[in-house]
């Protein structure tokens, strides 16, 4: 039996398995992001009390490792009386583990943003939000496009520690299936290329996205949707 | 109905309306260093001030402040009908006192000596996000009035150049049409040549030329010492943090009453400062074309 057989005879549940990987991943990097979003900010802020909250969180949560905060999510907290589902245990521990991740990337991002261009925004009279929203932000996220793939795929590998929590997510599966038939090499395999396939379509997605953010590209794109002799203004046009 | 290019166009006979501005008794530190010291002015509608002063003399500070850029730590601050207040150092502004500095700001606009475009925007969208986000205005009408006011400082058609593809000059030019674009009743221009090539300059003082003529009150400074006398109705020579002589151009430029103001002007006439106007400034944009 090969390692076609395998895939033949259990590509259902090895799908199954993907798709709720993919899931979780996705699920994940949406908590992940947003709490890394504002953590970042409110590390930025004026307040104190809150600077050092988010600091702590940070700390605690990049300092400590990510299946302990999963037991601790699902299993301690539910020993205190509060039960949480595992699919929402899930996305919460890894969720708050890439939080404290993000945060960091975020704020690198906005602290290159040079001080000028906060100045400018400030000079015509725009809100603290509005900075944020249409000059910071826009250009923090092209610069945080590298490391954020780096956590987009961080974070699809860590879910396959919900495999601890019996989660049915594609390690749960692979894990699963080699117990059962013995085939450990076949499964983790077939396993190991959907991970890698997801990583390279993440790959491929933020490539995909700092290419369209880049404004030369944009130019370049713009410059061949005008068929006309470009703008006259004798800089920019085409070299006929 | 007024034009896009005309925000504050005077009106005939306003030249004895209060003041745009009014700066009365500013102080401010940095650290243990009094950097502006006792400063009072008031500008009329319609002047042109240039500041003048070695570095270091406060100038550039008091631009800032004026624009609430900076915080200074006692007197008033009024630009038309909105007065910040100095406040001591470390505190943090009240939320009244947050909001009475975005009133200031869409009064009086700055255009700064590092070329501050938003390099994720090209020319329109530069131009356009104030009076859409700020002042809220339908984008067809905001981009209709940044088409002419890109018209106006030279670089028609331009309007989806990104700042990467425009020149030192031509990113000045677009700031500046960035910020009358908010329709400010005082716009202040700090050192806005000083980050240029010189060949360069010459296009991005004609335009404020141009600005002055059509009646805009302005606070600049500059070390253009000839631009500043061509340009200005009102002089202020600033010397550490305190102005050391005040008054129409011709006077303070060319018979400065003041001993520091002639060793100044004394200094800058060694760097080429003749006292005399300035031969068709323009010749030179009209050569590069």
């Amino acid at each position: 039996m090969s390692i076609i057989d395998i895939a033949r005879e259990y590509w259902r549940p090895l799908l199954d398995g993907f798709w709720l990987t993919c899931q979780l991943a996705l699920a994940t990097t949406a908590v992940g992001t947003a709490v890394g979003l504002l953590t970042a900010v409110a590390r930025l802020s004026r307040w104190r009390v809150l600077r050092g909250l988010m600091t702590a969180y940070i700390a605690v949560f990049r300092g400590t490792p990510p299946l302990l905060q999963l037991f601790i999510v699902y299993f301690s907290l539910a020993q205190w009386g509060l039960v949480i589902p595992g699919f929402t245990a899930a996305v919460l521990a890894l969720g708050l583990y890439a939080g404290a991740y993000t945060a960091e990337i975020f704020r690198a991002g906005i602290q290159a943003i040079p001080h000028g261009q906060v100045e400018a925004a400030n000079s015509i009279a725009m809100t603290k939000t509005q900075v944020y929203r249409h000059v910071i932000l826009p250009q923090a996220v092209r610069i945080i496009i590298p490391p954020m793939t780096n956590q987009v795929i961080f974070n699809l590998k860590a879910t396959s520690l919900v495999v601890t929590i019996a989660i049915p997510d594609l390690m749960y599966v692979a894990y699963n299936g080699a117990a059962y038939t013995f085939r450990s090499a076949e499964f983790y395999t077939l396993a190991g290329i959907l991970y890698f396939s997801a990583a390279l379509a993440i790959g491929q997605v933020a490539k995909y996205a700092e290419e369209r953010l880049d404004p030369a590209t944009r130019k370049r794109r713009r410059a061949a949707k005008v068929s006309e002799p470009a703008l006259a203004s004798g800089f920019g046009g085409p070299a006929t | 109905m007024q034009l896009a290019g005309e925000p504050n166009a005077p009106n005939p006979g306003a030249a004895t309306d209060s003041p745009i501005v009014t700066i009365t008794q500013v102080n401010k530190w940095f650290g243990d260093n009094h950097v502006l010291k006792d400063v009072s002015l008031a500008v009329t509608p319609g002047t042109v001030m240039t500041i003048v002063g070695p570095s270091g003399s406060g100038k550039t500070t008091l631009l800032r402040c004026t624009n609430g850029l900076e915080q200074f730590q006692s007197g008033t601050i009024d630009v038309v009908d909105t007065r910040i207040r100095g406040r001591p150092v470390g505190t943090h502004a009240s939320r009244q006192e947050e909001s009475a500095l975005l009133a200031l700001r869409r009064q009086a606009a700055i255009v700064f000596q590092s070329l501050n475009l938003f390099p994720h925007m090209n020319a329109i969208q530069n131009i356009t996000i104030g009076p859409i986000r700020v002042l809220e205005r339908p984008k067809a009408e905001a981009e209709a009035e940044a088409s002419q006011l890109l018209a106006r400082v030279g670089l028609g058609g331009r309007e989806g150049s990104y700042p990467s593809e425009l020149s030192g000059g031509e990113q000045q030019r677009v700031a500046i049409a960035r910020a009358l674009a908010m329709k400010p009743k005082l716009l202040l221009l700090d050192e806005i040549t000083s980050a240029l090539d010189a060949e360069l300059v010459a296009e991005v003082l004609d335009v404020v030329e141009q600005l002055a003529d059509s009646g805009h009150t302005m606070m600049i400074v500059t070390h253009e010492l000839q631009f500043a006398r061509e340009v200005a109705d009102i002089v202020v020579v600033m010397d550490q943090g305190r102005i050391i002589e005040l008054g129409p151009a011709e006077t303070v430029l060319v018979n400065p009453k003041t001993e520091r103001t002639q060793r100044f002007i004394a200094r800058l006439k060694r760097g080429g400062f003749t006292g005399e106007p300035v031969v068709q400034r323009s010749a030179v944009v009209e050569a590069e074309q």
